[in-house]
C-alpha cells in the first residue's frame, strides 16, 4: 500500500530543503546528484518549483516558511492526495545540453494494415480503393502509399516460398498456402486498384499488407513513485568542504564547494518506476494511439503519431519516388523533434 | 531485398550520421485470418525476440504475431538480417534483477 507521495528526483528536493543559501538570496537552488560532486559556484542550478519561489525577495515571508517546512513545503498535494514533485532539467554546464533525468528517447514502433475494399465499389470507382494515407513528418503531410508500392516492398520474389500460417479461406480451399500464391492474389488487387477490369467477385478480399515503422522514436517522461519516510531510504551526506581563494590578478574571490551525497534506497519494494507514461506536454497531440492496428480502405487516414517521432514514408527497398521528396517546413519548430527515423 | 537489408543496417548503425535521413518502413504479407486469430491484433515483433505470450504458449516459441507466421518470419529474418535489430532489453539488468534500470 503506497502512502501518497510521488517523488521525482529526490536529490534535488533534499538539497533544496537543506541548502541555507536558497532562503537568503538565490532564486534557484544548487543541486548535486552524484555520489561525489565538486562544483564551482555558481555551477549547478536546479529549481524544482519555479512557480513557487523559495527566495525571500521574490516569495516573501511565505517562501521562507515554506523553505523551513522542508520537503513537505515543496510538495504539491493537489493530485488525488498524492504529494508530487516535479523535476526540471539538470544543467550540467554551459557547453552541454541540460539533462532531464527522467526523460529519455524510446522507440515505439507502429504498424498499419492495408486492406482492399470489403464492399464492392460502384462501377468506375475502383481506382485507389486499396491505398492508404500515412503521415510523413519530413514533409509534414499525409502521403499516399499505394497498394502496388506496399506489395513491391514485401519483396516476395526474393524470399523462399514459405507456407503462411493463416492463409485466406480461398487460399486454403485451393490448398494454396504459400507466399507466391499470396502474391498472385495480391497482384490482382493491384490491377483492380489501378482501375483495371478485374472482376471484384473473383478477388480475395481477405488479403492484407502490414506496413511497419519499427524505428519511430518518442521523447518520453518517467515517474518514480515511492512510500514516504525513512523506511524507503535516505540521502546520505559525507564530508563537505568549502574553500575560498582570492585571485589578485583578476580581482575576484572564488568559492569552491565539495560535497559527498548519495541517495540510498533501503527498501526497493517501496519504490515503483513507472516508465514512459507520458510525452512532454508540448509534444503530445491528442489521439496518439501507439501499437494500434488501423484498417484502411479508400482514403483511410492513419493517425498522426506523437510529434517527437520522425517517421518518413520511404521504403528501405524502394527506388526513389515522389514520396521521398521531402521538405522542411516552419511547422517543424512547433515541437521539439529528435533527428530519428 | 538486398537494398532493404543495406538500408536497415545503415539505419541501425547510423551510418550517415544521427540526423541523416533513413528509410524507415517495412511491408509484410498478411491475411484477414491472421488479424482475427488473435495473434496479430495489437502487437507484433520484427526482431528475434518473441512476445511474452508467445514464449509461454503451449505450442512453443514461434513468431505467431509476425505477418505470415513463423516460416515467413524466418525468410525475412535471413533476408533483412533482423537478428541485428536490438530489442531494447538490458540483459545484464534482467539477470541481476535490477529493479530500477530494468524498468523500461
Amino acid at each position: 500500500m503506497f502512502h501518497p507521495l510521488l517523488v521525482i528526483l529526490t536529490h534535488s528536493v533534499y538539497t533544496q530543503a537543506l541548502a541555507p543559501e536558497a532562503k537568503l538570496s538565490a532564486s534557484s537552488i544548487s543541486s548535486n546528484h552524484s555520489s561525489h560532486t565538486t562544483s564551482s559556484s555558481p555551477a549547478h542550478h536546479c529549481p524544482p518549483f519555479p512557480c513557487r519561489c523559495a527566495a525571500y525577495e521574490k516569495g516573501g515571508p511565505a517562501a521562507e516558511a515554506r523553505f523551513e517546512a522542508g520537503v513537505a513545503g515543496f510538495e504539491a498535494r493537489a493530485f488525488r492526495g498524492c504529494g508530487i514533485m516535479t523535476s526540471e532539467p539538470f544543467e550540467v554546464s554551459d557547453d552541454q545540453d541540460s539533462v532531464q533525468m527522467l526523460t529519455r528517447n524510446s522507440q515505439i514502433g507502429e504498424f498499419y494494415v492495408l486492406q482492399p475494399p470489403q464492399v464492392k465499389p460502384d462501377t468506375g470507382k475502383e481506382k485507389f480503393t486499396c491505398d492508404a494515407l500515412i503521415y510523413d513528418e519530413e514533409s509534414d503531410r499525409h502521403v499516399r502509399v499505394t497498394w502496388a508500392q506496399a506489395l513491391a516492398a514485401c519483396c516476395i520474389d526474393d524470399l523462399g516460398d514459405a507456407e503462411m500460417s493463416h492463409p485466406t479461406g480461398k487460399m486454403a480451399d485451393a490448398n494454396k498456402k504459400k507466399l507466391s500464391q499470396w502474391k498472385e492474389a495480391a497482384a490482382l488487387w493491384t490491377e483492380y486498384n489501378k482501375g483495371g477490369g478485374t472482376n471484384y467477385d473473383a478477388l480475395d478480399a481477405d488479403i492484407r499488407i502490414v506496413v511497419a515503422r519499427p524505428f519511430i522514436e518518442h521523447l518520453m517522461h518517467s515517474v518514480v513513485m515511492a512510500v514516504s519516510g525513512r523506511d524507503t531510504g535516505a540521502t546520505l551526506f559525507g564530508p563537505a568542504d568549502m574553500q575560498l581563494s582570492a585571485n589578485t590578478q583578476v580581482k575576484t574571490i572564488e568559492g569552491h564547494y565539495t560535497g559527498h551525497f548519495k541517495a540510498v534506497v533501503t527498501k526497493p519494494q517501496n519504490v515503483l518506476v513507472r516508465a514512459n507514461p507520458q510525452t512532454p506536454p508540448v509534444c503530445c497531440p491528442p489521439a496518439t494511439n501507439h501499437h494500434s492496428r488501423l484498417t484502411t480502405s479508400l482514403v483511410a487516414v492513419l493517425h498522426r503519431s506523437c510529434a517527437t517521432s520522425r517517421a518518413r514514408a520511404t521504403w528501405p527497398g524502394a527506388t526513389p519516388c515522389s514520396l521521398r521528396k521531402t521538405r522542411r517546413t516552419p511547422s517543424r519548430s512547433r515541437w521539439a523533434r529528435r533527428p530519428r527515423t | 531485398m538486398g537494398e532493404a537489408a543495406k538500408n536497415m543496417m545503415e539505419r541501425l548503425s547510423f551510418a550517415n550520421d544521427v540526423g541523416a535521413k533513413y528509410a524507415s518502413m517495412l511491408a509484410f504479407p498478411c491475411t484477414a485470418q491472421q488479424m482475427s486469430s488473435g495473434h496479430l491484433d495489437t502487437v507484433m515483433s520484427v526482431t528475434t525476440r518473441l512476445l511474452p505470450w508467445e514464449v509461454t504458449s503451449a505450442t512453443g516459441g514461434d513468431h505467431h504475431s509476425f505477418p505470415g507466421g513463423q516460416k515467413v518470419f524466418e525468410q525475412y529474418q535471413n533476408a533483412l538480417q533482423l537478428r541485428s535489430v536490438h530489442f531494447g532489453e538490458d540483459m545484464k539488468a534482467a539477470e541481476n534483477q535490477d529493479f530500477i534500470s530494468q524498468a523500461r
